[in-house]
Formats: C-alpha cells, sequence, structure tokens
C-alpha cells in the first residue's frame, strides 16, 4: 500500500476540511535491532485539530507511547523514521535537527506524565521549575514570572500557591504533583498537550479531580489534547474522538460517541466487554483471551488474528487497512460482513 | 448464626514515623483504627479505600503477619497466637496471601514448577514425585500450559506471573485467601482474566476470601460483602449490592461517583471532593472525613461518629449518613 491511498481525514473529502493542528501521515518507525530493523509503529494515520481532544487507547505495548514521543521528536535510542511525516500546523515537523524542535517542543507542544513526582525535577522547587519554564521559554523577569506561576498554580487548583513554590516534589502528594506538571504544561500557553496516562497513578477522586481541571483548561484557553489512556471510562469521560491501538497500528478510530455506541473493530468491541463496570451489578465482562504481543515481534496479517473470536482463515494472509465507514475508520477483513 | 471463619475485633496499629530534621520530634502515624470485621463461611470481603487508608495494614493484621496494638483477631473461633511459633506456623498453611507484584513475590533462581511445589515441601507432605506432580495440576487447573514447568519467572509476562502465584496459594488447600491489589500490576487484558480466575478457584475450592483493593468496579464483580476504609478506619460495611445501589456515608458516594463510566452518554452525578486525605496524625478530630466532606457540620469536627447500624449488615460511621426509604 502507498501513503497516498489513505485518506488524510476523517470526515468527509480532505479538501473541505481545513488543515489539522498535528497531522502525522503513514509514519512508520524502526528499532534497529540485531537481527535488522523491526518495525514497531506501521502506517499511524492520526490527527488534532485545534481545542480537540483525542484519545489514543490500547494495552500496554502497543505503541501509544511510542507515538507520542516520536511526535515529540524523542525518539527512543535505536529507533527511526522509515516512512511518513508529522506536521505541526502546517510545518513538518519529523525532519527538524534537534536545535530547532526547541522552538515547538516545550512551547507549542508541551508534555504530561503518568508519575508525575519521577518527572519533576527533584533538586528544585516547584517555584523555580515553573520559573524556569517561564523566563525561557516566555522571557519573563524574576519578579514576573513570580507572579505569574502563583497564577498559574491557583489555576490548576493547587492551595495556598504562595506556600508551595519552596516546596519540593518529594513533599508534595501525586495529586498536587499532576497539578504541577500541568500548570508547568500550560505555563507556555501551548496549543498542543501530550497527555501519557495523566490519571492512572492517581487515587480515584483525586482522577476526578485531575478530569475536571484538564477539561476546564480545555475550554478555557483551547488547547488541544492528545491524551494516551488504556482506561475506556476515562476515555469516555474526556474524549472527542478516540484511536485505538494494537500491536503499532491504529485498528479503528471515531467520535467518542460512535466508538462506545457503534465499536465495529472486534478488538474494540473486545476491550469494552473485557472490564467489570462499577454500573452494572452481574459479572457480565469477557476477558480478551491470550496475551498482546509485543511490538518486537512481527505478525503475518492481522495481528489480532489470533485472539479474535471472528477469525477467518484468511485473516491472517494480509494486513487489513483502514476503510472509513460512515464516522469511522476500520482495520479488519471482516467489517463489511460483521455489522 | 454461623460461626464466622475470620473475626476482627477492635484493631488498632500505629507506627512511629521517621524524624523529618536531624532533631525534629517523631510523630506517630495511626495506620488503623478500631477496624472491626466479619468474614462469614464462603464470603468474600471487598475492603476499599484509597491509597494509605491502611487497608493492606487490616490484612496484615488479619493474617497475624503482624501484632495488632489493640484488639484481636480470630480465626474459626479461635485468637491467633503470636507468640507459639509452631502454632502460628501450623496455622499459616490455612491462610494465604497474593499481593500485587507477582515478580516481587516468586523466586527469580527457581523453576515455576520448583516454586509451586515448595509449599508442600515445607510441610513435609508427600514424595517429591507426588509434590511434583500436585503442582502440575495446579498450574493447569490455574491456566498455564506445561510449557511454562521448567521455566523462570523473568521468562513469563505479568498475567502468568500472577498465576503462578495463585497455584502456590492454593497448593496447600488453605480455607481463606487475602488477595491485596492481586490485578493492579497487570495489564487491563490480563486483569479481567485473573479477576475471572480468583472467582473460579473460589467457588471451585469454596475458599473465604479478603479482596483488597481500589478498584471498585472489581470489587462490585467479586465480593459479597464490601468495607469502605477511610484514614484507618472502615467508615461503612455493607453488601455489596446495598453498597454500589444506595452507599449511606458521603466518602462513599463520593467513591462510587469517581469512578469513570464506559459510556459517554451516562449522565452521572459527579461528586468532587476538595483537596486530598490529610495525613492521619493523632491530632485529628473528630470524623476523619470531615476536612472533606461536603455534607459537613459543626458536630463532625468535634466528636467522632459512632458506627450506626442501619440495616442488616450495614453498618455507617457518620453523623448524617444517607438513609434510603424502603418503598
Amino acid at each position: 500500500m502507498s501513503a497516498t491511498d489513505e485518506p488524510i481525514t476523517l470526515e468527509g473529502p480532505a479538501l473541505a476540511d481545513p488543515p489539522k493542528l498535528l497531522q502525522i501521515n503513514s509514519l512508520t518507525v524502526v528499532f534497529d535491532t540485531e537481527t535488522g530493523p523491526v518495525e514497531v509503529l506501521k502506517d499511524i494515520t492520526l490527527t488534532v485539530a485545534t481545542g480537540e481532544v483525542l484519545c489514543l487507547v490500547g494495552e500496554s505495548g502497543c505503541g501509544k507511547t511510542l507515538t507520542a514521543l516520536t511526535t515529540m521528536g524523542l525518539l527512543p535510542h535505536g529507533a527511526r523514521i522509515v516512512g511518513g511525516s508529522v506536521s505541526f500546523a502546517e510545518h513538518r515537523i519529523d525532519n527538524r535537527p534537534e536545535n530547532m524542535m526547541g522552538a515547538i517542543r516545550g512551547r507549542e507542544i508541551t508534555m504530561i506524565f503518568q508519575e508525575p513526582v519521577a518527572a519533576l525535577n527533584p533538586v528544585h522547587s516547584v517555584g523555580s521549575q515553573i520559573g524556569e519554564a517561564l523566563g525561557i521559554r516566555r522571557g519573563l523577569s524574576r519578579r514576573e514570572s513570580l507572579a505569574e506561576t502563583v497564577a498559574l498554580l491557583r489555576r490548576v487548583g493547587v492551595t495556598s500557591p504562595e506556600e508551595r513554590l519552596s516546596s519540593f516534589p518529594h513533599e508534595l502528594s501525586g495529586g498536587i504533583a499532576q497539578r504541577v506538571m500541568i500548570a508547568m504544561a500550560i505555563a507556555t500557553e501551548p496549543r498542543l498537550i501530550i497527555a501519557d496516562e495523566p490519571t492512572t497513578a492517581l487515587d480515584v477522586t483525586i482522577q476526578a479531580q485531575i478530569l475536571e481541571l484538564l477539561r476546564k483548561l480545555k475550554c478555557e484557553l483551547g488547547t488541544a489534547l492528545l491524551l494516551i489512556n488504556h482506561d475506556l471510562g476515562v476515555v469516555a469521560e474526556i474524549a472527542d474522538r478516540v484511536a485505538v491501538m494494537y500491536a503499532g497500528r491504529i485498528v479503528e478510530e471515531a467520535p467518542v460517541r460512535t466508538l462506545f455506541a457503534l465499536p465495529r473493530h472486534p478488538y474494540t468491541r473486545a476491550l469494552l466487554r473485557s472490564r467489570p463496570r462499577i454500573d452494572t451489578p452481574s459479572q457480565d465482562f469477557t476477558p480478551i483471551p491470550g496475551t498482546a504481543p509485543s511490538l518486537m515481534t512481527s505478525t503475518q496479517g492481522c495481528a489480532f488474528a489470533p485472539r479474535c473470536t471472528s477469525v477467518r482463515p484468511y485473516c491472517s494472509d494480509t494486513v487489513p487497512v483502514l476503510e472509513v465507514l460512515g464516522p469511522s475508520r476500520v482495520a479488519c477483513h471482516r467489517v463489511g460482513e460483521l455489522n | 448464626m454461623t460461626q464466622p471463619l475470620v473475626e476482627a475485633k477492635g484493631l488498632w496499629r500505629s507506627y512511629t514515623m521517621p524524624r523529618k530534621t536531624l532533631f525534629g520530634r517523631r510523630t506517630r502515624l495511626t495506620a488503623v483504627r478500631d477496624v472491626t470485621l466479619t468474614i462469614g463461611p464462603g464470603e468474600t470481603l471487598g475492603l476499599v479505600g484509597e491509597s494509605g487508608s491502611g487497608k493492606s495494614t487490616v490484612g496484615r493484621l488479619i493474617l497475624g503477619l503482624e501484632a495488632p496494638d489493640v484488639g484481636e483477631v480470630l480465626f474459626d473461633g479461635q485468637p491467633l497466637e503470636m507468640d507459639n511459633r509452631r502454632a502460628w506456623r501450623e496455622e499459616r498453611r490455612n491462610k494465604q496471601l497474593i499481593f500485587q507484584d507477582p515478580l516481587g513475590a516468586l523466586n527469580p533462581r527457581h523453576r515455576v514448577l520448583d516454586q509451586v511445589a515448595e509449599p508442600l515441601e515445607v510441610f513435609g507432605a508427600g514424595s517429591m514425585a507426588s509434590r511434583r506432580d500436585k503442582a502440575r495440576q495446579m498450574l493447569r487447573r490455574v491456566g498455564l500450559s506445561d510449557s511454562v514447568l521448567e521455566r523462570f519467572p523473568n521468562a513469563l509476562s505479568g498475567g502468568q506471573r500472577q498465576r503462578i502465584v495463585i497455584a502456590r496459594a492454593l497448593i496447600l488447600r488453605p480455607r481463606f485467601l487475602v488477595c491485596d491489589e492481586p490485578i493492579s500490576a497487570l495489564d487491563v487484558s490480563m486483569q479481567a482474566q485473573v479477576v475471572r480466575l480468583l472467582a473460579e478457584v473460589r467457588d471451585e475450592f469454596g475458599l473465604v476470601m479478603l479482596f483488597i483493593s481500589h478498584d471498585l468496579a472489581v470489587v462490585r464483580h467479586i465480593a459479597h460483602k464490601v468495607a469502605v476504609m477511610y484514614l484507618g478506619e472502615i467508615v461503612e460495611t455493607a453488601p455489596v449490592e446495598a453498597l454500589f445501589s444506595s452507599p449511606a456515608h458521603p466518602y462513599t458516594q463520593a467513591l462510587i461517583s469517581a469512578v469513570p463510566v464506559p459510556d459517554p452518554e451516562a449522565n452521572r452525578i459527579r461528586i468532587l471532593l476538595d483537596g486530598e486525605p490529610p495525613q492521619r496524625l493523632d491530632d485529628l478530630k473528630g470524623c476523619p472525613f470531615h476536612t472533606r466532606c461536603p455534607r459537613r457540620q459543626t458536630v463532625c469536627a468535634e466528636r467522632a461518629p459512632e458506627p450506626v447500624i442501619i440495616d442488616t449488615d450495614r453498618v455507617v460511621s457518620c453523623h448524617f449518613p444517607t438513609l434510603e426509604q424502603v418503598a
């Protein structure tokens, strides 16, 4: 399949759409191993529009985080892009030299991680870390940045922010530390925030607070959000659109309501049924049998075939490509028959 | 009423915290205060609460891995004999523990089959061949193929490792199993498989279970009864359906409402709590939840609520519980 066969956008003809903020086109990434290169991200096409929340879901090791890191130009050692492109605000950013990425990374695109306490610098106080971002990125003076830091902390819901300025990350609870991370992430007024499992390490009452905060900030600042998450409950609460990944590929993408009401791919359906839900009393869930393949193993045909309940012999022959089906894009050989 | 298998009466446990500064005062943190609970034959009690609420400590006290400062634990009507090493050891075969990190629970240098057979060896049961045979059967029962028998734990996936831990816990045919966050470290699809497996073996072996978890959805699907902990205290106990359909304590209500539902159309009322749990030092007065409670009154900060029985098997510790009218 050549890259040009791929529809660039989800809804309607590409020409009618305004350009997306983030546009990932047929991105393929390989890891160089002793036995040669292994494709880990395969033909990823994704878009995030201004102010939109795109959730990337899937089991651990399906390539969600790698997709985010590639977007930021933070490929791990041994990985390289062999095909496709990443564009941000209509500029290619995948082929920029490292010293040019600084203009975007940490300014236009910022990141929030799963373990906030680990992601913060342990030897700098909260005030100096946020102040650093403000000083370098927005060129504020010390006094200006101090006032701005307090305002930012207040905005993300840190109580008595003046007292927090001199705290060190280890003195913070997970919830406060994540608020500090978010304050840093919005300090430069970015157009896109990439959040990798931002609430996974938190307790549920704190998770609810952080989700509320992200929603509020998205409305107030109009920032787009690329959110990586494995909890479909969280996804249902915050996403505008969802992309489901399996073994380094996008297998389904749809607006959030469509995905939950009318999941098309057998993997998406299995994923939705696989977890016990808080709002149902019976033992009404069906685990997906087997394990997700590692990114480093190459499979023939559809990677989900060995675990799929709707599998046919021909599923293992060729890799299914994403097909447009109403508002969804689905990569399954049997998608026509299954609905 | 039939004799409960496990009874914990008025358990207290506190720890001395390390000094904050070189000559600073040592403070004491009460991890568990006045916890009373019973688990009857065939019952699974879900113990829920957020991190630091004292759930794991309760599990350790009930197993006798730690002694309470005050209170006692009865197993089959008999008090735990913490001082009699031989009796304690003999008792241990009836009680097993599964915890969060299966890799930490397994010996990296022993082969799977040997690890699962080891408890039988410790208790001197049968010949080596029969022990290995039993272990092989148990591993099959938990869904592992014979190809893993001679392998080492680090060559296996998280789900497979947790199955090995479960097989090893069951090999002595215990009567009581404590599962402390047994699925938190596993991948999503593995979690569902392991929950299913635990429910199956529980029914098959007639196990009494204490299921400690912060995941309320999972608890709803495995427990018969649920106890909710907050800052070392049990604030509400109820049969599982009653707890989820009509929670009485404001903390239980907030906790349940905070769990996201995988349905974008769901129109649920979310109770957002203010702030975070305070550190439970000994100077906190009144109801432990009063600092975050949406229904707090003056009395809540002054006096701790007494546990009140509001229905069959339903106990709540709150000055102003929500009482559902029975239609």
